[in-house]
Parts: C-alpha cells; sequence; structure tokens
C-alpha cells in the first residue's frame, strides 16, 4: 500500500484515525497496540508472507537488545550488538544481495546456482532502524526497552516503514513511551502530509513520465537535447519522490504524536557535493556517519585511514541502496568527489564564484542520477556520453514534445526545489502585519486543501504511480 | 493565538470531512458495473479466498475497487481531459493529439530497424502466400487489401515535434508489397486510389483510427473489381447512384473522443449506405440467428454513436446469407476495417462469412477456410498492422 493511493486514505488511515483516537489518551498501550496492528497489516498489505521477515526482524533487535543492555556482563552486551548485526545484515544480505552476489561471480566464471529472491520492501530501512535500536543501547545512548511491542512498534510503525527517514531510536523512545497528540500536531502534520501527497502526485509523477521515456530508449539514437532532459527529469523526479515521501512520513508521525527528524533540506541548491549530502537523505548519511564512519576512526587516524574510511562508507551507501554495479558506481562516485572535496580541490573550489559552484555541484549531482537510474554500467556510460556530445543528434522532436507536454510541471519543479516557501515565511515574520499574520495563519492549511483536491485529481485519473524508493 | 486555533479547527475538520465524506460516498453510492467512456468493466470486490490473501491478488483487487470507484471519478476525468484540452493546451492528452481540428493517435518514438522490417514483412508475406495457395487450391480467390489507418493517411496533420510513424510505414508498405508481389499475392493498396482521388480528408474520421463510411466506399468498387478480374466471378459493383447514402444526426463518439472523455468539440457525424434495391439477408452471429441489419442504429437522434454503427461492431463470426446460390460466396477477415466495407459487399454475393480472428477463437483461419471452402477470401488490414503476428494476423 502506497500513502499515495485511495485505498490508503479513504479505507486505512480513516480507520486508523477512528480507532486510535476512539481510545482515550491515557490508554497509551492501546493506543500503541493499535499502531502496531495498523502498521503490521499495511506490512502485509504490501508483502504478505515476508511478514515473517518484519517479525524476525523484531524479535531479533528485541532479544538482542535485552542482552546489549545488561548492565554488567560485558561479553553478554557484546554478543547482543554482533548477533543484531549478524542476524540484521545476514538477512539482508540474503534477501536484497544473494543474488547480485551469485550472477556476479557467475559472470568471473564461477558456477553458483543464483537463488530466486523476492525483495521485501523497506528491508533496508527496517533492518537499519532495527541495528540503530541495538547500537545505541550498546553504547548506553538510549535503555534497554523490555516492553516487546514497543520495539515492535519503532521497526514496525508504518509512517517511515517502507521508505524511510531511518529514524533512531533515540529519537521516538520517549514519545513511544508518553506522547502527548495535540490539535496542533495532527494539524501541522496534516499539512505536511498533503504538501508531501501534492509533490509525489504533481511533480514526481511527471517528471517519472520523463525520465521514463527517455530511459526506455537507446542512448544512441538519442539527442542530446533529450539525453540532458531525461537527466535533469530524472533528477528531479528522485528528489520529489523521496522527499515527499519523507514529508508524507514526518507527516503522519506528527498525526499520531511522533516527531521524525528532517531527511531533505532543498539539497539542489548546494554549492558543494559535501553540501549536498548534509542536504539528502539526511537520515541516511547519519546513520553511516555515526554506526560505520567515526567507529571505523573517521578521521582521527590519519589522512590514509579517513581515505580507506570514506571509500568503505560510500561503497556501503552505493550498495545500501541497491543490488547492482551501477549504485556500486554510484556510490564510489560520491565517495571520490567527497575525497576530491576534502583532499584536493576543496581550497580552489571555495574561491569559485558561488552560482558556478551550484552549476557544477548540480552538474555533478545529475551525473550520479544517470548511474543510479540505469540498469548496467554499459547504459550508464553510454548515456552520459550522449549527454557529453555523443547523440544522434543536437536537439530532436521528442525534447520539444516533452517540454511542452510537462511545461507546468517542469515550471512549478523548478520553484518548489528552492527554498521559496521558507524565504516567503521569513519575510512574512518579519513584516509582523496583519496581512502576514493572516498569510502565515491560513496560507499553509488552505494551500495544502488545494493542493489535496489537485493531488485526489491525479489520484484518481493518473495509472503512473509506483514510488522510487520502495526498491530499497 | 485564536486565529490560529481556527485555522487548525478549520483544516482538521476540512482534512477528516473529505476523509470521511470520501468514504461515505464510495460506500453508499450505487456502483455502475461499466465505464462508458472507457469502454471497460469496473474492477468489482474482489472475492476472499486463503490463496488470493497469500498471494496479494486479495489486496490488489481492492486497491483496483478504490481507484474504479473513487468519488466523483466521472467528472474528475472529463474535468481533467478538458483542462489538459483547453487550459494547459498539451500536446498529448489521454494518448491522443488534438491538432489542427482533428483528433490523432500518439505515438511513442520507436527505431526504425529496416532490417527487422524486411525480415517481419517477409515472414508474413509468406504466411499469406501461403493462404493465397490454399485458397487457390480449392478454387477460390484470395485479395489482400491493404489500408492506411487513420495515423498514415492524416501524417501531415501531426506536429513536427511528434512522431507520425511515416518512416516505418512508408518503410513495411513498400517491402510488404514488394514481398507480395514476390509471392504473387493479390493485393489491393487503398493508399494509391486514395492518392489518385486527390487524398480527400472526409475519408477519414477526425476522431477515430478508421476511415469513414465515405472512405470505404471509395475502396469497395476496387476491392469488387480486382475479384472479377482474377476470379472471372461478375459479381454486382453498385455504383454511387444505387446506394442511399444517409448522414445521422447523432454525435459520432470516435474512440479518440472517448479516449479524452468527449471534452473536445466535434462536429463529425457518421454516414450508412444502403442499396436502392434491398438485399434481403439473414444474420447470424456466432451460429445465433440475429436480427437481420447491418448497422447499429439508434432509436433517436441523440444518442452517441461509435464505430460500431456498422455491423454492430467487432464479431467473432458473423454470417449473412442472401439466398442467391448463383452468386459467390465470400470470407472477409481483418479488424474494424471489415466493418463497414462488409455492409456494402454482402449484397453482391449468396453469403458472406466475416471474422476477427482476435476474437474468433474456435479454429484457425486455415481450419476454417479449408472447411467452408469460400469462392472469394478478402482481407482487410491497415498499414499499423501489416506485420503484426497476433489476431488477425495469425493465419493458420
Amino acid at each position: 500500500m502506497v500513502f499515495s493511493s485511495l485505498i490508503f486514505l479513504f479505507a486505512f488511515l480513516t480507520s486508523l484515525f477512528l480507532l486510535y483516537y476512539a481510545l482515550p489518551a491515557r490508554f497509551r498501550e492501546g493506543r500503541n497496540l493499535i499502531l502496531l496492528a495498523f502498521s503490521l497489516f499495511f506490512y502485509y498489505f504490501g508483502g504478505q508472507k515476508l511478514i515473517w521477515l518484519m517479525l524476525a526482524s523484531i524479535a531479533i533487535n528485541y532479544f538482542c537488545g535485552l542482552l546489549a543492555g545488561l548492565p554488567s556482563r560485558r561479553w553478554l552486551r557484546r554478543t547482543g550488538l554482533w548477533l543484531a548485526v549478524g542476524l540484521g545484515l545476514g538477512l539482508l544480505g540474503w534477501f536484497k544481495y544473494a543474488m547480485f552476489i551469485a550472477g556476479s561471480l557467475n559472470a568471473l566464471g564461477c558456477r553458483l546456482p543464483v537463488p530466486e529472491i523476492t525483495l521485501p520492501i523497506g528491508i533496508s530501512f527496517f533492518t537499519f532502524q532495527g541495528l540503530s535500536y541495538v547500537i545505541d543501547v550498546y553504547r548506553g545512548d538510549a535503555p534497554v526497552q523490555k516492553n516487546p511491542l514497543r520495539v515492535a512498534l519503532y521497526i514496525a510503525l508504518f509512517p517511515q516503514l517502507v521508505a524511510g527517514p531511518i529514524v533512531r531510536y533515540t529519537t521516538v523512545a520517549e514519545e513511544i513511551v508518553s506522547r502527548r497528540e495535540t490539535l496542533e500536531d495532527f494539524s501541522q502534520g496534516g499539512i505536511r502530509f498533503l504538501f508531501g501527497l501534492a509533490k509525489k502526485m504533481l511533480l514526481a509523477n511527471a517528471l517519472g513520465e520523463i525520465a521514463g521515456g527517455v530511459f526506455a530508449q537507446s542512448p544512441e539514437t538519442m539527442a542530446v537535447s533529450l539525453a540532458w532532459l531525461g537527466a535533469l527529469a530524472y533528477t528531479g523526479q528522485i528528489y520529489f519522490d523521496f522527499s515527499a515521501y519523507s514529508d508524507m512520513a514526518i507527516g503522519l508521525g506528527r498525526m499520531f504524536g511522533f516527531h521524525f527528524l528532517e531527511n531533505f533540506n532543498y539539497p539542489y541548491i548546494s554549492k558543494s557535493i559535501t553540501e549536498f549530502w548534509r542536504r539528502w537523505h539526511i537520515s541516511l548519511s547519519s546513520w553511516f556517519r555515526d554506526y560505520l564512519y567515526i567507529p571505523l576512526g573517521g578521521n582521527r587516524k590519519g589522512k590514509k585511514m579517513q581515505l580507506r574510511n570514506l571509500l568503505i562508507v560510500w561503497l556501503l551507501t552505493g550498495l545500501w541502496h541497491g543490488a547492482n554495479w551501477t549504485f556500486v558506481a554510484w556510490g564510489l562516485w560520491f565517495g571520490l568527489l567527497l575525497m576530491g572535496e576534502k583532499f584536493l580541490w576543496g581550497e580552489l573550489w571555495e574561491k569559485l564564484p558561488a552560482a558556478l559552484r551550484h552549476l557544477l555541484t548540480l552538474l555533478l549531482v545529475t551525473m550520479s542520477w544517470v548511474l543510479f537510474r540505469s540498469d548496467t554500467m554499459a547504459y550508464a556510460l553510454r548515456f552520459l556520453g550522449t549527454m557529453f556530445g555523443g547523440g544522434a543528434s543536437l536537439w530532436d522532436g521528442q525534447t520539444v514534445y516533452y517540454l511542452l507536454q510537462y511545461t507546468p510541471e517542469l515550471c512549478c519543479a523548478i520553484l518548489a526545489a528552492l527554498p521559496i516557501k521558507v524565504w516567503l515565511q521569513t519575510q512574512m515574520e518579519s513584516r509582523k502585519s496583519m496581512l502576514s499574520d493572516v498569510l502565515l495563519t491560513w496560507g499553509p492549511p488552505l494551500l495544502a486543501l488545494v493542493l489535496f483536491g489537485l493531488s485526489y485529481l491525479k489520484l484518481v485519473t493518473g495509472s503512473f504511480n509506483p514510488f522510487i524508493y520502495f526498491q530499497f | 493565538m485564536k486565529s490560529k486555533f481556527l485555522a487548525q479547527i478549520f483544516f482538521v475538520l476540512a482534512f477528516l470531512g473529505i476523509l470521511y465524506g470520501g468514504l461515505a460516498v464510495f460506500i453508499l453510492k450505487p456502483k455502475e458495473e461499466v465505464s462508458y467512456y472507457e469502454n471497460r468493466k469496473l474492477a468489482q470486490k474482489p472475492a476472499f479466498s486463503l490463496e488470493a490473501l497469500n498471494d496479494g491478488s486479495y489486496f490488489d483487487g481492492w486497491t483496483d475497487h478504490f481507484s474504479d470507484y473513487a468519488p466523483g471519478r466521472n467528472i474528475l476525468l472529463r474535468l481533467d481531459a478538458k483542462w489538459n484540452l483547453d487550459v494547459f493546451r498539451r500536446p498529448v492528452v489521454n494518448e491522443v493529439v488534438p491538432v489542427g481540428g482533428k483528433l490523432l493517435a500518439f505515438n511513442p518514438v520507436e527505431p526504425v530497424d529496416r532490417e527487422a522490417i524486411a525480415d517481419a514483412c517477409a515472414q508474413m508475406a509468406y504466411q499469406v502466400a501461403l493462404f493465397n495457395e490454399q485458397v487457390k487450391a480449392s478454387g477460390g480467390t484470395f485479395l489482400y487489401v491493404m489500408v492506411p489507418g487513420q495515423t498514415a493517411y492524416l501524417a501531415d496533420h501531426y506536429p513536427w515535434y511528434l512522431s507520425n510513424r511515416q518512416e516505418r510505414t512508408q518503410l513495411e508498405r513498400e517491402i510488404f508489397r514488394a514481398e507480395l508481389e514476390k509471392q504473387a499475392v493479390p493485393y489491393l493498396d487503398a493508399g494509391d486510389i486514395y492518392e489518385a482521388l486527390g487524398h480527400p480528408e472526409e475519408y477519414y474520421s477526425e476522431a477515430d483510427y478508421h476511415y469513414t463510411f465515405e472512405g470505404a466506399f471509395a475502396v469497395y468498387p476496387h476491392i469488387l473489381n480486382r475479384v472479377n478480374e482474377l476470379s472471372g466471378w461478375n459479381v454486382k459493383v453498385y455504383q454511387e447512384d444505387e446506394i442511399n447514402f444517409r448522414v445521422l444526426e447523432n454525435p459520432f463518439l470516435g474512440s479518440y473522443l472517448r479516449k479524452v472523455y468527449n471534452q473536445w468539440d466535434s462536429a463529425e457525424h457518421a454516414m450508412i449506405g444502403r442499396p436502392r434495391e434491398p438485399v434481403p439477408f439473414r444474420r447470424y452471429e456466432s451460429g445465433e440467428e440475429i436480427e437481420a441489419v447491418c448497422f447499429a442504429l439508434p432509436n433517436n437522434g441523440w444518442q452517441e454513436l461509435s464505430y460500431n454503427l456498422y455491423m454492430g461492431g467487432d464479431c467473432a463470426e458473423t454470417v449473412i446469407q442472401t439466398d442467391r446460390p448463383e452468386l459467390p460466396s465470400l470470407l472477409v477477415f481483418g479488424d474494424s476495417f471489415t466493418n463497414p466495407m462488409e455492409t456494402l459487399l454482402y449484397p453482391s454475393f449468396d453469403e458472406m462469412h466475416s471474422l476477427d480472428l482476435r476474437h474468433y477463437a474456435e479454429k484457425s483461419l486455415s481450419s476454417y477456410a479449408a472447411e467452408y471452402q469460400p469462392e472469394v477470401v478478402v482481407c482487410i488490414r491497415d498499414y499499423e498492422a501489416l506485420t503484426e503476428f497476433y489476431g488477425n494476423g495469425t493465419l493458420f
């Protein structure tokens, strides 16, 4: 079930609101139980038999958490930690990477059987969430949770279950036990959810149609203009798609009293790759920083070790996104760019005009999305070749068609990728006039409802509706 | 502070009102089973079974059911089409290209692979030649008629930046004709006839893939003349003054107009024609005798008409008997282009069998022809279907 579906809005959400809020707030465990039951149903709806994997993940992290949280027995705590890491990553490895590894080894001449495995939705997200709980308990950053239902709710909580953001246990530990649902949170959460829904339905899907149309073609037959349009459209699609999901997740969480951390912060205004990764998929990059890069030594053990650590982190970041060499290359691409910024051209980069830094960053990021979107490395390289002059022509009719067909969406996408909303809000807040007060108070809810109407129109009329991040 | 509280209350009530209101409409509203404009059955509530639950089809069924019965769906589909046609003026709306007073098909760009096309043409021509030999061996005459679809006929209407398939169509047409000639299969290319007549626009619908009745009538005498020439028969070829033509006042809902939910201004009307001297007949559809009509006429002047007007649309097997054993029998097969042509052809034959192999599954065309032994066989295919090996392209 996706958030941008009629069954989610009209059946799932309405039933959940009804049951959840029918129970008085003092029955916290009852409300948690309802939320957990709906979360498990949400997963079962999309994954059916693979629900056992979710339950197994909950059980592993619960018991390992208990061990990792034992106050005096260090070896038991370590056992708990490594069991969680081994079992969690083992399941992730089997379900996500077994086919890839066997296929890659076979390409080198081995004769391994390639298993047919269905990728459980959201496995990368809930595995990382589970690990963050056990690691935080082991480190003493979070108290051990003895109530298995609370651990289950943390891991299975439906808003962020299948496509993030990766919520740290420390972020919601207290709220699981004693949160307060308020009118303000519910309305702010609803507004955020509807903004996310609109991003997905009105922008991401339209850009996805352009990208899908372009990336389905052979790069050799494409015009240079078309390849660029396809790459830029995908650059927009992945941002609006993924950040829309995060908006909806954060909004839904807030409607039930949870406050998740932000996952995106206008990444396409970045002026360097380092800045880009501070603004893009914040929950993932901070997870890798805190649970891998720093434990490996970070930048504390000399330049050589730092380079090694960066390489490991970015190789795994790439692999986390998918079991394909294109994702490995995508991760390494960013790893190399970040190393370059740190050790080679960082100082020179800072001296360039801001507009040029911004453009170059956007160019490097766009190129990375070509790797990310391509099915094979060969395709990605051919596509990049077309972008940089190797196309059948410079300009073609298809480019014109896509530009004319999606003019409104492309214009809105450019505006929505810029922090115009933040700027407007700051301007109005500083004015302190009656008009700005009215606009600040009534603008967001009214705009959210208008966007809901438009999103509903698209939900009803559109058939193109897949979420990209479900595959991870 | 109070204003903020009011805004929050307003939003929450509006948001929940929409959600629960929508759910109430979904539950309470009577449910039609068919979507008229989409020309399809709507997804009904799925039947529960453990198997369906486990394989996910039960939930998929509910998802489809909710989508198909979304509150306000029909109005919104029309609004969306109108909006895209008139406000955003998109070059393509619901896979239809509204341009120059026409609604044309949107053609995704596909590379033209000359070698693959040549290969497909040769294979198809070989099949057609085998069938031609079979018909000839049983004393019959076969004629392959290729006709342009609306895309090919109105190719010049497309804006330069959209594909009109012209390169591919031309190539397929040329190679296929050459292959038919090589295999000595008699054929007729309606494109040549239309060119010779000055390529009149009214021969093709402004909002449908097919030729109009006028377009069919322009090719009709050439088909029968060619059949007479090939077979030695001398079947009657009706002239213009022997037919009562009538333009129907009902609005004509072409398939592309249907795709944009009739939100595009169209003044198109369908034409029919009957011999001035009626030829009585009996009609059977898949073995069952039905009313002896070949035009599905409405009872009033306002009901929308579709291409189903001709012969009642695509039927698996239609038989028309005029009980004049001195005349030959005819077997016609092909897609919807056969329908208006059949209304013109049957009066010249003792019996006409019509097959649409997209729907007819009882036996192969070859077996059918072997059993029926028709004296004349006419295949009508449009340019885009010349190398389609499924449906009416499966002869054996």
